[in-house]
């Protein structure tokens, strides 16, 4: 058995982890292997026989061969591709299948959040994501809805690269409206995960690829989360590894920021401004132009200043605030609108987009 | 030989004459119909032989009525009249110098009771050009309909003492309502802000566009649906001549101006309610909605099947309904508005509730906002609901009054109507691709300027064609021959996207 055989076979049994490795020789052959393993107390009986089964079976064989006809790159911990940054973390995986091309990961930043998050947390997400992006800076994220759906979205109208890392197989699309995004990420950047091909979602996996989205890049964003979230345990791992852990705030009514806000107390960073927060991270003070100034109307720009000093406004509010009838604002708005200078936040109420 | 004495059944808005033959011979009394009768046209039998013994006139021996054509199915007790006048002719009581159509319910007094369907009778009598003798309680109807010569009968002593040249009934006179609009209830002057879904509604009146409206309980969607009525343009001599055959199929009363009808499905509706049918093939919801609104509140709660049921007509304008009884079409050109909450608990975007939905309840949700009613739907519109503080800081902001908007409504139907020589449509809505890509007159700025939104909004192709119609109306109410970029930039406030975010 090679070094890719091997690490895809052990990855066969699920909760295992490249730590298998950290003081036994890999050189042994199967049965030295498993009885060495069992004898460290590193694997239960259970495991120690499902493995054998799975050896007996060739399954490795055939998952590798499965993964080549499917166009996916297996990285096992072995190898120079193996991201050099999650090496150092608990638990490593033993193998990272790779749908798409997976990019330098030194200019990498994660994005997480609740799946059930507020219009203002997705405009952030987005707005984070093609920032980003402009910056030359991969955006990780876990493809789920909410959060990490924007600011996948968000990176790749950037035309930036991005990378998600699924609690699924690589080849299952979980949930079913990101097909389309996930055709995208993989064609623009890659679909990662450590579960064999065919692995459905179920709950406790999400929680377990968390601790790749933390551990992959040196920074973590924590758009909106509540106080018992996924996003909650990525930003612990993450603060356990070291990284930077930044917070966007949020309104201290919200349910969906209260874990979020409570990061920001505990030590992460409050990311209050899109722009200085990229320019920060990249080193770029000043030289990038992320939100290049429209040229806008009159009309327009009273619109927007309106929206600006207050959010959640309906059509018959600014039209009394700026007085222009409700038939140029139908006009303005949807104007402002395509130029994602202002957004609906449900119910036909604007925000303006934060800057 | 003597004039045939006639009475009508009715075939969904049609009405079919029928031949009412009497024959009394010596025997045993018995009195048969014979002639494929219902139920009611068989008990006619009591209330005819009543009727004529209040006026002494009183019937024994065998006596058979024969209905004829033998083979078509009669329905309904308006064959009482016909009835009663062959029997009275039969006893040398009357005597009828030329043929007429009968049509009414006795009572046991003798009364004429008001039946349904006396507006398609009326269109039969004139086309076979003989009178028409109708009950009184229907001849506001009947005088609706144009050269006929129509009489209201109070009662069977009346019309028998009309018969025999003894005191003659007065002929109904043709009376068309007038061509204005009694006030519509609410009007939209009543609509305090809510300045958004106004205009779209005002879109969808002049255009004729489908318009669905998203908002959380409270914000006023039904209110704003009901008040389409009163903008609406009124109802054409022909518009009203085909609604009112409708309603009288079904024995609403006659309307008492030309407003548009206004009709209100309900989800737990049946599909027989909906798209006509049962023996009598009556037409349904659909039908009689025609020319008007048909609304269907809370629209993410319809069945299925309902809405499947409804695709056909709508897209059709008309509908067929077979029955063993026979096959029936009616016209179901129909404005459609639906309204439906913006999530499950209906609470999402609100300012004050918080909404309870789970990710996947959302997505569910969002499921419904597809398929064959929404791809119908021209225009989106959110309408917020205010909060106590907001609907204060607007204070008595009405707005204009549905009067004043129905006259830009008019206006814009009206150019509509002047290109229908090229288009071949009567409204916007119902431009065709073809149509859109040729007679639009968008102009160059316009063009260049959709195109450039198309890209960026990626706008699919029925996407497009709903911005064009849409900016073709709003062209039309501003009273434009050629589409602006503004017309357009309006217009792209109602596509489907942003009313479920």
């Amino acid at each position: 058995m090679n070094d890719l055989e091997l690490c895809v076979w052990l990855n066969g049994y699920e909760g295992l982890s490249a730590d298998l490795f950290r003081d036994i020789d890999a050189g042994l052959s199967e049965k030295d292997l498993l009885d060495a393993l069992l004898e460290k107390k590193k694997i239960t009986p259970h495991c120690s026989e499902r493995l054998r089964t799975l050896c007996d079976q060739h399954w490795a064989e055939g998952e590798i061969d499965r993964a080549d006809q499917a166009g996916i790159k297996l990285i096992p911990w072995f190898s120079e591709d193996y991201p050099a940054r999650l090496r150092d973390i608990d638990e490593p995986p033993l193998v990272l299948y790779v749908k798409g091309q997976l990019p330098d990961l030194e200019r990498s930043c994660s994005v997480v959040g609740t799946r059930r998050c507020t219009p203002y947390g997705f405009k952030v997400a987005e707005l984070l994501g093609s920032a980003l992006a402009q910056a030359d800076y991969t955006v990780v994220s876990g493809g789920a809805r909410g959060i990490d759906g924007a600011a996948h979205g968000g990176s790749l109208s950037g035309s930036g690269c991005t990378i998600a890392v699924l609690g699924t197989g690589v080849d299952v699309i979980w949930p079913p409206e990101h097909d389309e995004l996930f055709a995208n990420i993989a064609r623009e950047g890659a679909l990662v995960s450590e579960f064999p091909l065919g692995t459905s979602g179920r709950a406790w996996r999400f929680p377990r690829r968390n601790r790749i989205i933390a551990g992959v890049s040196k920074m973590l964003v924590v758009v909106e989360s509540p106080m018992k979230g996924g996003a909650m345990i990525t930003a612990r791992k993450a603060m356990e590894m070291g990284r930077d852990v930044w917070a966007v705030p949020g309104r201290i009514d919200e349910r969906v920021c209260e874990g979020s806000n409570r990061l920001i107390l505990d030590g992460a960073s409050p990311l209050v401004n899109v722009s200085d927060f990229v320019e920060h991270i990249s080193g770029t003070l000043g030289q990038l132009e992320l939100f290049s100034p429209v040229p806008l109307s009159g009309d327009e720009q009273k619109v927007l200043d309106c929206l600006a000093s207050q959010g959640d406004l309906t059509l018959d509010q600014i039209s009394a605030r700026t007085g222009l009838s409700p038939v140029q604002l139908m006009r303005i708005t949807a104007e402002l609108q395509v130029r994602t200078q202002i957004y609906s936040t449900g119910g036909g109420r604007w925000r303006a987009a934060p800057r | 030989m003597a004039a045939e004495i006639q009475g009508v059944t009715l075939r969904g808005v049609e009405a079919l004459p029928v031949e009412v033959e009497a024959e009394i011979t010596t025997g045993m009394f018995a009195f048969s119909v014979v002639g494929l009768p219902d139920a009611a046209v068989r008990e006619s039998r009591e209330r005819v032989r009543a009727a004529l013994r209040e006026l002494d006139v009183s019937i024994y021996g065998r006596i058979a009525v024969n209905l004829a054509p033998a083979d078509l199915p009669k329905e309904g007790s308006l064959l009482d009249l016909p009835i009663a006048v062959a029997l009275a002719r039969e006893k040398k009581y009357v005597s009828l110098c030329a043929p007429a159509i009968f049509m009414g319910e006795l009572a046991l007094d003798g009364r004429v009771r008001s039946v349904r369907g006396a507006v398609p009778a009326a269109m039969l009598a004139r086309s076979l050009r003989v009178p028409l003798f109708c009950p009184i309680g229907n001849s506001s109807e009947v005088a609706l309909v144009e050269g006929v010569e129509a009489y209201g009968v109070p009662s069977l002593k009346d019309l028998l003492l009309h018969l025999r040249g003894e005191k003659l009934l007065s002929r109904v006179e043709k009376s068309m309502p007038p061509d204005g609009l009694g006030a519509v209830e609410p009007d939209f002057a009543d609509v305090r802000g809510q300045a958004q879904a106004k205009r779209a509604l005002e879109i969808a009146a002049a255009g004729h566009h489908n318009i669905l409206l998203v908002g959380s309980p409270g914000s006023g969607k039904t209110m704003m649906a009901r008040a389409l009525q009163g903008i609406l343009p009124p109802l054409s001599d022909d518009e009203f001549l085909e609604t009112l055959l409708i309603r009288s199929a079904v024995g609403l009363p006659a309307p008492v101006d030309r407003r548009r009808p206004f009709r209100q499905l309900h989800h737990t509706a049946s599909t027989v309610s909906i798209c006509g049918g049962g023996s009598d093939i009556r037409p349904g919801e659909v039908s009689l909605a025609h020319r008007g609104v048909l609304f269907l509140d809370e629209f993410t709660e319809f069945r299925r099947d309902l809405i499947e049921a409804l695709r056909q007509p709508l897209e059709d304008g008309f509908i067929t309904v077979n029955r063993a009884a026979g096959s029936v079409t009616y016209p179901s050109r129909v404005l459609l508005v639906l309204a439906a909450n913006p999530c499950a608990c209906g609470w999402r975007g609100d300012p004050v509730e918080q909404c309870r939905c789970g990710s996947v309840e959302l997505e569910r949700y969002r499921r419904k906002f597809s398929g064959p009613m929404l791809d119908r739907v021209d225009l989106y519109v959110s309408v917020p609901r205010l909060t106590p503080q907001e609907l204060l800081e607007l204070g008595g902001t009405g707005g204009e009054s549905s009067a004043i908007i129905r006259e830009r409504v008019v206006r814009a139907r009206a150019m509509q109507w002047e290109r229908k020589r090229v288009t071949g449509a009567e409204c916007n809505a119902e431009l065709s691709e073809r149509q859109l890509k040729n007679n639009v007159s968008l102009s160059t700025y316009a063009r260049k300027y959709l195109s450039s939104m198309a890209e960026r909004l990626r706008l699919s192709g029925r996407g497009l064609s709903r911005v064009l119609r849409v900016a073709r109306t709003i062209s039309d109410l501003a009273g434009s021959r050629s589409i602006e970029a503004a017309s357009v930039a309006e217009a792209l406030a109602y596509r489907d996207a942003g009313v479920l975010e």
